[in-house]
């Protein structure tokens, strides 16, 4: 049998083309070998990982809530010191979990401890890992449980990808000062409005004084969208400072910028923040004419129905449904504008969609009867 | 007797009805306050529970908003923690529930949740919410408010 065999392997391999489909079929054996150890490597790994995290809350879980209804208590110290017995990894990551959901004299005292006992440490340690994976995590934990000690770790995040830069601009909206906001603000590129969500969130926590100190270095940052959406926050805020800021930002070239004019002038009060709303109706670009006619209508100034029902004309159908819109929010005098224009415009785009908006008024006006 | 803060949710509210039931007289100014916590996230279900258990109060929880409806057809709670956000029916389906039951019968209402927008907050008190807190939570703020709505500062 064996000789058999024998003969059969030496004319294979005597043969070239069929060594080299014995080599092929090798290395695929080979190849499906390896790829099968490795998952049942990946699976024995984290089989001990579950255990160990199952092991370490049923010891530890119970009493960690127990000692959370207790902020002035020593219950959380004696707890960190118990949990010092497990993997850091799983502490780190149980505590940045819970504590992500409460605020409080227990989650100060708790941030307090997570320093203390040197599980900070490592996440600023992680910050810098070339894994984008670690890095993240490392940063979501400091995101919840940071202190002012992690400032320059998150402030060196200026020189990290989107991610990093966004998740380190929430945590210094908390732990830092509005210097560290600028620093990585003058560094982030967004590109989009999704990327936008989040600075518009680290903005938002931030007190009126650190955002009028931010803002008062408006010029500083490159980015288009950034900078309009500092002057939108700004505005909102009523900070001192925007309404000399709107002619230069209104003129800019960038057309962001310009949008961050329209919808800074939409908050405020008062002529020149009309007057360049009015202007901006005339702008080469639709979405400047487009936030303009919404700025309008949210500031709801009578003077405007005229331009509003000749922006009904526009070649935009987003900039005519805004004016619409507007028109809409004025009360009567609006209301008076797209009648007449539905019924005598000659430009059929105009006539709809000031049909359209009469009867969206119309709708509003028997629901809330 | 207070019920198994243990069992699963689902199970809580049929629980009730038989291990509870005599906890719950007519309230008395310093009886311990019986409490329905409805939230989907469990960690905050168990900050809620540790929290309002330290202070011998009584917890139920469900995740949902149908097992919430059903805990308090079949017991009586004097306050229900909610969040806007349950799944089958919402905060505010929950909130219109509980406003038409009768006044003798309706229970307390403190929204927790993260919508914190005017529009959510301003439709939970028109649906009869009492109180809103915002989250994350803060428990001191939330048992301030709790103590305030019973009046009762020395709880």
């Amino acid at each position: 049998m064996f000789e058999t065999w024998l003969i059969i392997w030496q004319t294979l391999w005597s043969t070239p083309l069929y060594r080299a489909l014995l080599i092929l079929i090798a290395l695929e054996l080979g190849a499906v070998g390896a790829m099968i150890g490795w998952m049942i490597i990946q699976s024995a790994r984290q089989m001990r990982q579950a255990r160990a995290k199952r092991r370490f809350l049923e010891a530890l879980e119970d009493d960690f809530f127990s000692a959370l209804a207790q902020p002035h208590s020593d219950e959380l110290r004696g707890w960190m010191q118990r949990a010092k017995g497990y993997d850091a990894r799983l502490v780190r990551e149980f505590l940045a979990d819970v504590m992500l959901h409460t605020r409080g004299g227990s989650y100060d005292s708790v941030v307090g401890l997570y320093h203390e006992f040197g599980y900070a440490q490592g996440d600023r340690q992680r910050s810098h890992s070339r894994n984008a994976r670690t890095r993240l995590r490392a940063l979501r934990r400091l995101y919840v449980l940071g202190s002012a000690e992690d400032r320059p770790a998150l402030r060196a995040q200026a020189n990290a990808e989107y991610r990093a830069q966004v998740l380190a601009m929430q945590t210094l909206a908390r732990v830092g000062q509005p210097e560290d906001i600028v620093e990585l603000l003058q560094v982030t590129r967004l590109y989009s409005q999704m990327m936008e969500e989040p600075v518009q969130a680290a903005l938002s926590q931030l007190s009126t004084q650190s955002l009028g100190y931010i803002f008062a270095r408006w010029q500083q940052f490159e980015c288009g969208r950034v900078r309009r959406i500092l002057l939108s926050a700004a505005a909102r805020q009523r900070l001192s400072g925007v309404d000399e800021m709107l002619r230069p930002a209104a003129q800019s070239e960038d057309i962001e910028v310009r949008i961050g004019a329209c919808e800074a002038a939409g908050s405020l009060q008062g002529r020149a923040s009309l007057q360049l709303l009015l202007a901006a109706l005339e702008d080469p670009s639709w979405q400047v004419r487009a936030r303009a006619t919404r700025a309008l209508g949210r500031r709801q100034e009578p003077a405007a129905a005229a331009p509003l029902a000749q922006a009904l004309k526009d070649r935009a159908f987003w900039v005519r449904q805004g004016a619409a819109g507007a028109l809409g929010m004025l009360g009567p005098a609006g209301a008076e504008h797209l009648a007449h224009v539905a019924a005598h415009c000659d430009d059929r785009y105009a006539a709809e969609s000031a049909a359209q908006e009469l009867q969206r008024s119309q709708r509003r006006l028997e629901r809330a009867v | 007797m207070k019920p198994d803060s243990n069992m699963p949710s689902s199970a809580v509210a049929p629980a009730l009805s038989s291990a509870v039931a005599p906890a719950f007289p007519e309230r008395a100014d310093r009886a311990p306050l019986a409490i329905l916590s409805a939230d989907g996230d469990a960690i905050v279900q168990r900050i809620l529970r540790a929290v309002f258990e330290r202070r011998g109060w009584f917890v139920c929880q469900v995740s949902d908003g149908r097992e919430a409806l059903d805990a308090l057809q079949a017991e009586r709670f004097d306050l229900v923690v909610l969040d806007l956000n349950l799944a089958y029916l919402n905060g505010f389906e929950l909130l219109d529930a509980l406003g038409k039951r009768p006044a003798a019968a309706r229970p307390r209402a403190v929204v927790a949740s993260a919508q914190t927008q005017p529009e959510p907050v301003l439709r939970a008190f028109q649906l009869g919410a009492d109180d809103f807190v915002d989250k994350p939570l803060v428990p001191e703020i939330l048992l301030a408010r709790i103590e305030r709505l019973f009046k009762r500062p020395g709880m």
